[in-house]
């Protein structure tokens, strides 16, 4: 099991890389959903920008839907994936990850969002409104709290109540925790963002973009970006463009798709080579996730080669002032939103050249740094292909990999083994 | 013999891909018809209305807006209150909050919801019986400028139909001036 002691052991001396190796870990099994939603998606706005499907059409609806749901559900998926990592069990941590996304929870937020409630707890304890659907960084936090608290809980627990309240009062606990502590930050820092963002654009808005096309990878990853899209909605509102969030989006995903395409080009493995294609591909409509936790992630250069990149192309764009009239994904589908009858050919023209400044500078910044090539274990993990596969040659299959040890449930028994092979958090300590 | 096994699957696996695409392109446009044969039209909401007017936002949600006040906190901020009607068209219990929302512009610039100066905040989470209306529903909004207001109120389905065709459902706007 690659739980968090075995992390521990391989963590490096900078913690930003180990937190990276972290969520790269987590999101190794869930990437190769992720490369197919994703050309679901890019599918999707072809098709709709080509006029084969309207928006409104069950068509649309289904392939939106197909695309989309990998996304929206993200943290029951991450759930189950960070639980593994942390060594705590994979069904409560999914369970309170639905918990979280529950449509009727959705609602309740966005409905008290929207006329100014103040949700609470028994009356008593404030919630904080957040946005769960497609996030990453508070379910991770929630699942590793989780494997604290079920371990606490089971030692505290007589063995004869086990079975009733160590569920009930992890799934409790956690989902309250999540919910009141840890779910908000993602929105309390992105709120901040937002103000700061707000404030920049006042004094010297041509370097928002440039820091939007550099941070990008970290707002997403955070779930931070939600809170730049109501500066976005509302710079379309009332000027009718956006120079802010699209621009430096434009510049950021497409800096990851150049950089997606050199590490296939230059990587040796042909699985990872078609891997980073395909996310390079998805990045260029404006779908980064692939790019972003199976290559920039997990490489660690590759990304700071993206954020260096994003944010050149990012400058260039605030400094041309290009402004995009249409809220669409950022991406090569989204350059006809900087056509507009009230403005010059010039802003098309900048746009085009700040999404292929973002492509080269991310290609060739990713080539000059260069990168550490995934283990092939790996490699088979991110693309979804480690079921053993017999040779072509009809030699002996290759070990792919090792069995992963089942995870404890929170009685403490484990599925297809007995108690004492458990293995606890700090890899095999009883 | 694996090798062109796997090449034969991964051959079938994009042409179904493929396939499938190409079938739900092929049903992209589809047409609503009624049992008759004819083009259904879904309830059109009236695009704009009237203070003191009352109209159906769908087929569920109907709605007056009764007047707008203005009022202001201790630290002088004004809060305008938007004050109307509600009745519950549909065939089960519901409160408002989860039937219609309602959002105010200022010049495109949505202010910021806030409660703390309404008196009926529970009448928000009310059951209301099918048929019934619930009256004097206040929201309020934190206003900085003076400038004219749009509400707008938008019902609980997503999608209308007119002449089969499938189209987004639209709020019902009510344009007035700044309170005096």
């Amino acid at each position: 099991m690659a739980n968090i002691g075995v992390a521990a052991q391989e963590r490096r001396q900078n913690p930003l890389s180990s937190i990276f190796d972290i969520i790269g870990g987590i999101f190794k099994p869930v990437l190769s959903i992720i490369v197919g939603a994703g050309i679901l998606q890019a599918l999707r706005d072809i098709l709709l920008m080509t006029g084969a499907i309207t928006r409104t059409s069950s068509s649309y609806i289904f392939l939106h839907a197909m695309g989309d749901a990998v996304f929206y559900f993200l943290p029951i998926f991450l759930a189950f994936s960070a639980a593994k990592v942390f060594g705590a069990s994979q069904y409560m941590a999914a369970a309170i990850a639905a918990f979280l996304v529950y449509p009727s929870i959705t609602d309740l937020f966005e409905w008290s969002n929207a006329v100014g409630w103040d949700l609470t707890i028994f009356g008593v304890i404030p919630v904080t409104y957040s946005r769960y659907p497609s996030s990453v960084l508070p379910i991770i936090l929630i699942v590793w709290i989780q494997s604290y608290l079920e371990k606490g809980i089971q030692k505290i627990v007589p063995d004869i109540l086990k079975t009733i309240f160590v569920p009930v009062l992890t799934l409790f606990s956690t989902a309250f925790l999540g919910l009141v502590i840890l779910g908000p930050i993602g929105t309390w820092v992105g709120d901040l963002l937002a103000a700061l963002i707000n404030l920049l654009n006042s004094n010297v808005p041509w370097l928002v973009p440039m820091l939007i096309g550099a941070l990008a990878p970290l707002l997403v990853l955070t779930g931070s970006h939600y809170s730049l899209f109501p500066v976005a909605t509302q710079n379309l509102a009332t000027l009718g463009y956006d120079t802010v969030m699209l621009p430096g989006n434009l510049a950021s995903n497409l800096a990851l798709a150049g950089m997606s395409f050199a590490v296939a080009v230059r990587a040796k493995s042909t699985l990872y080579k078609s891997y980073s294609a395909s996310a390079g591909i998805t990045a260029l409509f404006g779908i980064s996730q692939s790019s972003l936790y199976g290559i920039a992630i997990p490489l660690k250069k590759p990304l700071y080669a993206a954020m260096a990149a994003g944010g050149l192309a990012g400058l260039f764009a605030g400094i041309t002032e290009i402004k995009s009239y249409s809220f669409v994904t950022p991406g090569l589908l989204s350059l006809v939103s900087y056509l507009s009858e009230n403005e010059s050919i010039w802003n098309l023209i900048f746009a085009v050249l700040t999404a292929a400044l973002g492509f080269v500078l991310g290609f060739i910044f990713t080539w000059i740094m260069g990168f550490e090539e995934p283990d092939e274990l790996t490699i088979r993990e991110i693309t979804g292909t480690k079921e053993t596969e017999a040779p072509a040659d009809g030699g002996e299959a290759p070990a792919v990999e090792a069995p992963a040890v089942e995870s404890s449930t929170v009685d403490g028994s484990a599925v297809g083994s007995s108690a004492s092979e458990v293995p606890s958090r700090e890899g095999g300590k009883p | 013999m694996k090798k062109s096994f796997l090449t034969l699957t991964r051959a079938l696996t994009l042409t179904l891909a493929l396939a499938g695409t190409l079938a739900l392109t092929a049903c992209g446009n589809e047409v609503r018809q009624r049992e008759d044969g004819s083009l259904y039209t879904s309830y059109l909401p009236p695009e704009t209305a009237k203070i003191g007017e009352e109209f159906a936002v769908d087929t569920q949600n109907k709605i007056t807006v009764t007047n707008l006040e203005l009022r202001t906190q201790d630290d002088g901020s004004r809060v305008l209150i938007v004050l109307y009607d509600w009745t519950n068209d549909g065939t089960t219990e519901a409160t408002v909050g989860e039937s219609i929302l309602l959002s105010v512009t200022q010049e495109g610039v949505s202010p910021e919801p806030d409660l703390s100066l309404v008196t009926s905040r529970d009448k928000l989470v009310t059951p209301v019986a099918p048929g019934e209306t619930l009256t004097d529903i206040e929201q309020g909004y934190l206003v900085e400028s003076e400038e004219p207001l749009t509400l707008s109120f938008t019902g609980e389905e997503e999608t209308i139909f007119i002449e089969g065709k499938p189209a987004s459902a639209y709020p019902v706007r009510i344009e007035v001036e700044f309170p005096g």
